[in-house]
């Protein structure tokens, strides 16, 4: 395929270059050879980079990808620049995707300032895709005041995204379930703005009760923020964005420890890249012997001791 | 799993209803390993173009059954033009005629794909254009 000189690339993308930015996010994508090149320089230039990150969860059809499309539409009215990472799913077999979040979205096609990006997870944990994590860096030179990541919807346990954003948005919609699904561990806790959607059916008045109950014990400041919208009509889109501002003031102690737990973690990620391949092999290995009964399976934690040996020194 | 995958904007232009054939190329590239990205139905040339730009696009597969894939494939040619972008394959599939298909190779439009043309025909083909 076409080859391109990184160092060109670098320059026009610099130069704000709407066609460089996106085959540089590419090069992240497909792990090209000149990748570690251009995160040397998105790292280092992203250091004076001023955007909102906003991260967007919550399960499929909850109306994530409308809610953004709107959302978009109120930032461009304060006269910001959006750019958006939507993550949809890869199919673990055949490793394509559909990724359709840009059709509630396409009404911003022809906006320049805005940038839509689909990213297939591709194999990754968590909701985001391994490359959406450093996707982000491109972004933030690229010079947009707001980010928007979706993550993909799954449901309970996407709780990744939250150590990559400034405010972590969790999208609702009545009918999925009930109390017992909000005392859950999981999504509920990473929140730092709930969106119930679809305010306009009957159950989400019964939703909010139980959603504004579940945190009446937490002191007030560390509450979640609550808003109800009906996105596909663009009602509660103003309370949504005022509450994202106030979500985004209360970060703003926080953000040292919140830098040092995503460095943490972008660590243990490519940690988990380097070794996985091992690990997957041993764990072949290893099951073989099960399978041959020289081992039993309630074992292996004794045998792997000898075999893995990470102390943190 | 990092690898280059070919990205295919499947494109619905105009005021034409017809998605059957969208929605069916989009699991067929999906299952033949590709990123298959779609921006539903009734865009512009533009939208569609800027669109396979953001996404960085390998392919734009065009799918219309109204007759008019000659005049979008040359708008959307045009428009990717304006952008630089000359080297996104554009490929179409539909109503076409013998002579619509003569015109859109002279617009440099390869991968004309009349309908009832089997998937692997269509698959077989895109590989051999953006290869």
């Amino acid at each position: 395929m076409r080859k391109i000189n990184i160092d060109e690339l670098i320059t026009k993308f610099a130069g704000k270059d709407r066609r460089a930015f996106a085959k540089a996010i590419s090069i992240v994508e497909d792990n090209e050879q000149d990748k570690d090149k251009l995160l040397d320089y998105a790292y280092e230039q992203a250091a004076g980079c001023e955007s909102l990150i906003i991260g967007v969860t919550g399960a499929g059809g909850a109306g994530k990808s409308t809610l953004i499309d709107k959302l978009i539409c109120e930032y461009r009215k304060m006269g910001k620049n959006v750019g958006v990472i939507a993550v949809d799913p890869s199919s673990p077999y055949t490793g394509g995707a559909v990724l359709g979040d840009r059709i509630r979205m396409s009404s911003h096609n022809c906006d320049d300032g805005v940038y839509i990006r689909s990213l297939g997870s591709r194999g990754a944990w968590g909701g985001i895709s391994d490359a959406a994590k450093d996707v982000l860096y491109l972004y933030k030179v690229f010079g947009f005041d707001v980010i928007i990541l979706e993550s993909l919807g799954v449901g309970q346990a996407e709780t990744e995204i939250t150590n990559f954003v400034d405010v972590t948005v969790v999208v609702l919609a009545p009918g999925f379930g009930d109390a017992i699904q909000m005392a859950k561990a999981g999504v509920q806790e990473i929140a730092d703005v709930f969106v119930i959607n679809k305010a306009d059916k009957p159950e989400a008045e019964n939703l909010y009760m139980h959603l504004i109950s579940t945190f009446d014990t937490l002191p007030v400041n560390e509450q979640p923020l609550v808003v109800k919208t009906v996105a596909s009509e663009g009602k509660g889109m103003d309370t949504f964005v005022a509450a994202v501002a106030q979500a985004a003031e209360k970060q703003i102690p926080k953000r040292e420890q919140k830098r040092v737990t995503r460095i943490e973690h972008e660590i243990l990620s490519d940690m988990h890249k380097t070794i996985a391949p091992g690990l997957l092999k041993l764990a072949k290995k290893l099951a073989g012997k099960v399978l041959a009964k020289e081992i039993s399976l309630m074992r292996i934690g004794e045998n792997l001791k000898d075999k893995i040996r990470i102390d943190g020194s | 799993m990092l690898a280059k995958k070919l990205r295919i904007v499947v494109a619905k232009v105009g005021c034409d209803i017809h998605e059957r054939g969208a929605l069916t190329l989009l699991n067929v590239f999906r299952d033949a390993g590709m990123e298959a990205i779609y921006n539903g139905r009734y865009h512009s040339e533009e939208s569609i173009a800027k669109s396979a730009v953001d996404e960085n696009a390998d392919v734009i597969a065009v799918t219309d059954l109204s007759g008019s894939l000659v005049i979008i494939c040359r708008k959307i040619k045009q428009a990717l033009k304006e952008l630089k972008a000359e080297d996104i394959i554009v490929t179409c599939g539909g109503i076409l005629t013998k002579e619509d298909i003569d015109e859109l190779r002279a617009l440099g439009v390869e991968g004309c794909f009349p309908t009832g043309t089997p998937t692997d025909e269509i698959l077989e083909k895109i590989k051999v254009l953006a290869g």
